[in-house]
């Protein structure tokens, strides 16, 4: 069970009023063990293709060529086995958070009561208890993120398919959320794709970080983080992790100077 | 945001000074203008005075005469918006949503849009006589292009991600309609609402006063060639009153369907 | 590109010159088909005898109308009497509402005093004044450019009231802090950053001053495009009615992409 297997995927942007399509993903290839769900992470320089990677996960995006396979089946769009926490987060303004976090569960046939008290859980879980009733504009940043995320677990995804879903977030704020969503993870063995710019957080979470090249992305390196589970706080000060450390940042520079352009490619 | 520090301008930023301030400056308009008028400053017959005009009003309210204009005209105006609204919100989502529908008819209305409306009145009346049809038709045109232009732009300034979103999470098209398409044009949709009402009573008068057989309009005309400049004055406020109160009430709707859209422009 | 031969392979077929190019204009293709085919729909109904053509008129009858208006002069007479009660009534209300609008936004005082009146004004149907009008100026301009004027001031003195309110406080602050004085921080920041606003406001008077302008020829005047409206309408004249109602729109439409034009002009930091 959610297994996906990603081969040789291509995403070309049609842009309008142009005559060159933009490549925005070149020749990927990963799999993802499916059962227990695997933590990868992945980073790359911005404007690499990693949203357009995890929007062609989830079917929104249709690749050029190369096979999308989940559990051996071809991705031919959007299904309940998935659900992506959106960089943008996309709440709606015109819904409270409690409706928010109801509005995915209202297409996968939950009954009206069941989805107050799902939702009331998770948004309790992503630590907005008391917020049910505000408006999207009325919270900070991090908490919109923490709604998009209750919005997202509240379907109960096989895989859960994350675009930068801790931006927002001060740094401690940010630790903590790390934590919960493993210990979520560990409970429900979710196949998680996560996308950050944070190289401590890739490594704090994950079983491999793969790192991209500057647009179009391709596949640069994937690193196995062997760090022993269940991982807590303290793992982060230990030399393994700083070797980690060193050694994505190395990988990720070459990227992002090639992205800026301050040296031919 | 002003210049000013609190404390220079404190008197008025006293809670209730902006109502305080406002009601003395109209009673003092008021007061200037019954002297003005009271000493025949300036000839009471070109503009009156607030205590003939408030006689003239007691007395068209005793008549009963002014209810079965109220009612005309309230007729025609309510026939004529919700006919408006029937066409112009679905064809605005229409040509929103299908691209090519709306390159298609964009100049048309556009071109509708700009143009004054309330122009065709004489056509309208050889089309439709001088019935109430005619004048409910004045209203259809002056509210029916803000309310499609503006539930166009609605639909195309709906957000692609949150349709995105809705699609991730396994939505179908009639719930992309309704969850997401209609939801996000509505405050757009309120904006064409609130434009239209103002048109639309503009339209109403401007035809009653074409036509001059009943209505509000035709009050003022008949007041007009009997020379009372009193009950004149009184219908024109009384009408200004009234555009006064939809504009305030639309306001409102616009306000509750966009709680989190603070600035719009008038 | 580093795997230019795989870049290649997965390129689509390329769509012809012509596609490209139709796919470039489509906005303006499709726009003009639509106004051909207004104008075919409403030839052709006529010709079938779907609609009676003395009635609602017939594009082809619109052209001999035209010409005998233009040969008689009476076309640029009345569009040239409309343009210029236009301008007299939208420059006045320029002239009033703007500086007005700033120092309502400016000073609380001066707002509080004269804001009943001008929402009053700004809702009301201000055509239903016209006798009024009649009464103290006359038939003829006077009348017409005080409705155009009226109609068109409101909208823009309560958009430029609303501009300088909603300047962000974090820009005013910063000038400020800069050392700016209060007369810098108007004409540096709250006076552009105002500007998009404002723009709505004239944008809205625009439209406003035109029906104005041929709402008031309509029930007060003795030219211009309005008048000429009725004049022929009277008359049962409907293929003259056409020709001037062509006329108002296409100054509607002239009008407001002038607006539009100097609009993009002055706000190009404005991204869309
Ligand atoms: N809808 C779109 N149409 C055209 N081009 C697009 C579209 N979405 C993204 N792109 C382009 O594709 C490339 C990859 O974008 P993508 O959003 O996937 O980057 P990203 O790696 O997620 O960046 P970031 O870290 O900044 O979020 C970019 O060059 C972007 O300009
Ligand atoms: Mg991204």
């Amino acid at each position: 069970m959610a297994h996906i297997d990603v081969r040789n995927l291509w995403v070309v942007y049609r842009l309008p009023r142009h005559d060159d399509d933009l490549v925005a993903v070149e020749d990927f290839t990963l799999a993802l063990a499916g059962r227990p769900g695997e933590f990868v992470s992945i980073i790359g320089p911005s404007g690499c293709g990693k949203s357009t990677l995890l929007l062609a996960m989830d079917g929104l995006v249709q690749p050029a060529s190369g096979d999308l396979l989940i559990d051996g089946r071809p991705v031919a769009g959007p299904g309940p086995d998935r659900a992506v926490v959106f960089q943008e987060v996309a709440l709606l303004p015109w819904r409270t958070v409690l409706d928010n976090v109801c509005f995915g569960m209202e297409f996968r046939g939950v009954a009206a009561a069941e989805r107050q008290e799902v939702a009331r859980r998770y948004v309790k879980l992503v630590g907005l208890s008391g917020f049910e009733r505000h408006y999207p504009h009325q919270l900070s940043g991090g908490m919109r993120q923490r709604v998009g995320i209750a919005r997202a677990l509240a379907v109960h995804p096989a895989i859960l398919l994350m675009d930068e879903p801790f931006g927002a977030l001060d740094a401690q704020t940010r630790q903590l959320m790390g934590v919960e969503l493993l210990r979520i993870w560990d409970q429900e063995r979710k196949t998680v794709v996560f996308v950050t710019h944070d190289l401590d957080e890739a490594i704090f979470l994950s079983d491999r970080v793969v790192v991209m090249t500057a647009r179009p992305g391709r596949v640069k390196a994937v690193i196995p983080i062997e760090l022993p589970r269940p991982r807590d706080q303290g793992v982060r000060n230990t030399l393994a992790f700083i070797d980690y450390r060193r050694q994505l940042w190395g990988l990720l520079e070459e990227e992002a100077m090639k992205s800026l352009d301050l040296v031919e490619p | 945001m002003r210049p000013r520090s609190p404390q220079r301008a404190s008197l008025l930023l006293r809670p209730g000074a902006r109502a305080t301030v406002g009601t003395l400056s109209v009673l003092l308009f008021i007061g200037l203008w019954q002297t003005v008028g009271g000493l025949a400053l300036i000839d009471p017959r070109y503009i009156s005075t607030p205590v003939d005009v408030v006689r003239a009003g007691v007395d068209l309210v005793r008549t009963e005469e002014l209810w079965r204009h109220l009612r005309v005209s309230g007729a025609e105006f309510a026939l004529g918006f919700v006919a408006s609204l029937v066409v112009a919100v679905p064809l605005g989502l229409l040509a929103g949503w299908y691209r090519r529908l709306g390159y298609l008819v964009d100049p048309v209305l556009m071109t509708f849009y700009a143009m004054p409306r309330d122009a065709m009145l004489p056509l309208i009346i050889i089309w439709l006589g001088i019935g109430i049809y005619s004048r409910a038709a004045v209203v259809f045109l002056g509210a029916i292009f803000p309310i499609i232009v503006n539930t166009m732009a609605g639909i195309r300034k709906v957000e692609p991600v949150w349709i995105r979103c809705a699609r991730s999470f396994g939505a179908r098209e009639r719930h992309l309609f309704w969850k997401i398409l209609l939801p996000g044009a509505l405050p757009y949709i309120m904006t064409g609402v609130r434009l239209g009402i103002g048109r639309g009573i503009i339209g109403v008068i401007v035809a009653e006063m074409y036509v001059s057989v009943e209505g509000l309009g035709e009050l003022i005309m008949a007041a007009q060639a009997g020379l009372n400049t009193d009950r004149l004055v009184f219908v024109t406020l009384l009408v200004s009153a009234l555009g006064f109160a939809a504009l305030r009430l639309s306001l409102s709707l616009e306000e509750w369907s966009a709680p989190w859209q603070r600035e719009r422009e008038l | 590109m580093a795997a230019g031969a795989g870049a290649v392979a997965v390129r689509r077929a390329r769509p012809s010159a012509a596609v490209r190019l139709y796919a470039r204009y489509e906005p303006v293709v499709l726009g003009a088909a639509g106004v051909v085919l207004l104008f075919v729909l409403w030839e052709a109904a006529g010709a079938l005898g779907v609609i009676d053509p003395r009635l609602f008129g017939q594009p082809s009858r619109l052209v001999p109308a035209a010409a005998g208006l233009w040969g008689a002069g009476v076309l640029q007479h009345h569009v040239s009497v409309t343009l210029t009660e236009f301008a007299l009534g939208f420059t006045l209300a320029v002239l009033v509402g703007i500086p007005m609008g700033f120092l309502m936004g400016w000073y609380r005082g001066v707002e509080y005093v004269l804001e009943p009146f001008v929402w009053f004004l700004y809702s009301s149907p201000l055509v239903a004044f016209y006798p009024l009008f009649i009464v103290w100026f006359g038939i003829g301009m006077p009348t017409v450019v005080t409705i155009a004027f009226l109609l068109a001031v409101f909208p823009l003195l309560i958009n430029t009231v609303t501009g300088v309110q909603h300047v962000e406080a974090a820009l005013v602050r910063a000038a400020r802090s800069f050392g700016a004085r209060d007369l810098e921080i108007f004409l540096k920041v709250s006076l552009p950053a105002s500007l998009p606003i404002v723009f709505a406001g004239l944008r809205l008077a625009v439209g406003r001053a035109l029906v104005g302008v041929v709402v008031g020829e309509i029930f007060g005047a003795t030219a211009g495009l309005g008048f000429a409206v009725r004049y022929w309408g009277g008359r049962l004249r409907i293929p003259e009615v056409f020709v001037f109602l062509t006329c108002i729109a296409l100054l509607g439409v002239v009008l407001t992409q002038l607006i539009r034009l100097l609009e993009g002009r002055l706000l190009r930091w404005r991204h869309e």
